[in-house]
């Protein structure tokens, strides 16, 4: 039903500029209300893809780890089977599309990353990982691109 | 905060005074770490009249930082007299109950702050090569002071564990305080391990926030050197590296600190007697920095979204990590 929830925060968002600004009198004041106005454009910003968003993350970082964990398979050492072993106890695609589910299969798959930092990070220059670089190379430019997505332009000198 | 809690704390402290009045009281925004509030204050006293501006730096409810009010009291101290420009100290006060909670006073200098009027307006623009000079003048004799001044100071147990001292540091607070798994900032962290700079050739006072806009600044150039709650000895290089990155660079090009580039930078502060910048170690500092910068962050989120603060800047900075992955990556890819 309207409004929808996006609209109701505009809604909000425009009430505060009219009735509470005018009122604030202290530089500290301004600016916290300064800041306020800039988290309601954040929250705004990916109402509506959040969920699409999620999904299209995990299953990007479900190839790539399993592209690292196939190239780990290759290298021999503890470090190495623990981390494909991290892979392998991933939990499965999430069946619920809520937020909430969708973040913790999200985390999940980041955390899998986490724990094969230490091999991924130096495959670029350790010949013994090499067989992890074409991952490596992968994992590194989701994360920019990843990163480049949720950068917020007013925020970013 | 208020003229009367103020008025009373300053009776309490100079009994001898008469006439104390207190007005102007006002929130500084910004102080991140710590709460900063001007006042102004008159008085009568043994020496006289005494009259001007003042500064209460109060411990917050919650923070992007856990810092020490006494250490900064006493490097305020240590300092006066020294050639670095800083407030001078009055009182510091570990009793919460005259302003709810701890604080200390100190003198209110001349000077602006704002690091994007000072690298943009016009106004400015005659003492931009004045200040750029000076703030790698002020840097240099930073890292010749005697940190033997300092007993607070944290330390590293030598000179060659600054830096994993420091990694060491950042990397508790990050697994401390994050709310969800960083893998940027692991895979940093695996970076600055295999990338140790040479071991500085003694441990330097490191003011580890000096940067464009943690300065003040008047048409007589820089007038005093702020928030220095996150100062520690260590690799004087540390400094350099975060005046380096990218989120100062306020002019939105190049220039670090929105003044000068990065070469001249360097020769100012060599020329001034800082130690010779070796650009590996300068290249890891940067690195670290901004993995530091992005660690600060994550503790004002915790303390969001645990309910410890409603200062709305600790829910915007949050937003600036994605910015700062972006540094990092491309730094350490």
């Amino acid at each position: 039903m309207r409004p929808y929830p996006e609209e109701v925060l505009r809604a909000i968002q425009a009430g505060i500029v009219t009735h509470f600004a005018p009122e604030i009198e202290s530089n500290y004041g301004k600016a916290q209300f300064a800041f306020s106005m800039l988290l309601f454009g954040v929250i705004q910003r990916d109402y509506d893809t959040a969920v699409p968003d999620l999904i299209e993350s995990n299953r990007a970082l479900r190839v790539l780890l399993a592209d690292a964990s196939a190239a780990l398979a290759g290298i021999a050492g503890e470090d190495a089977r623990a981390a494909r072993d991290a892979i392998g106890a991933l939990p499965p695609v999430s069946e619920s599309l809520r937020l909430s589910a969708l973040r913790a299969e999200h985390d999940a798959l980041r955390e899998a990353i986490c724990k094969s930092a230490a091999l991924i990070e130096p495959a670029a220059d350790r010949d013994d990982l090499a067989p992890l670089r074409p991952a490596r190379t992968a994992i590194y430019a989701w994360l920019l691109a990843d990163a480049k997505k949720r950068v917020v332009p007013i925020l970013t000198v | 905060m208020n003229p009367e809690q103020l008025a009373a704390y300053l009776r309490h402290r100079m009994p001898e005074a008469t006439g104390i009045a207190v007005s102007g009281v006002a929130r500084i925004p910004g102080g991140a770490s710590r709460e900063t509030w001007s006042f102004d204050a008159r008085w009568s006293g043994p020496q006289g009249a005494v009259e001007g501006g003042f500064i209460a730096r109060r411990d917050p409810t919650a923070s992007l930082l856990e810092s020490n009010n006494d250490l900064e009291f006493e490097l305020y101290t240590a300092l006066t007299g020294s050639g670095i420009p800083v407030p001078g100290v009055h009182w510091i006060e570990r009793d919460g109950s005259w302003l709810e909670r701890p604080f200390f006073i100190m003198a209110k200098l001349p000077g602006a702050s704002d690091a994007r009027a000072l690298v943009t307006a016009p106004e400015w623009a005659d003492i931009r090569p004045q200040v750029t000079h000076q703030k790698a003048e002020i840097l240099a004799k930073i890292h010749q002071f005697d940190i033997a001044r300092v007993p607070l100071l944290d330390r590293p147990p030598s000179a060659a564990a600054a830096a994993p001292y420091e990694i060491e540091r950042w990397e508790r607070t990050m697994r401390q305080d994050t709310l969800e798994p960083q893998p940027v900032l692991e895979l940093a962290f695996n970076w600055l391990k295999r990338h140790l700079p040479p071991p500085p050739e003694r441990l330097a006072l490191v003011h580890a926030d000096y940067r464009t806009g943690n300065f003040l600044y008047d048409k007589t150039g820089i007038t005093g050197i702020l928030d220095w709650e996150m100062a520690h000895a260590g690799d004087p290089i540390e400094d350099l590296g975060w005046l380096m990155i990218k989120s100062w660079r306020w002019a939105g090009d190049d220039r670090v600190g929105g003044l000068c580039s990065r070469d001249e930078f360097i020769s100012l502060y060599e020329a001034a007697g800082g130690v010779k910048v070796d650009p590996d170690a300068l290249k890891f500092w940067e690195v670290f920095s901004n993995v530091k910068f992005a660690i600060i962050f994550i503790t004002g989120t915790k303390s969001v979204v645990e309910g410890k603060t409603a200062d709305l800047l600790l829910s915007l900075t949050a937003f600036i990590n994605p910015g700062v992955e972006v540094e990092v990556l491309g730094l350490i890819a």
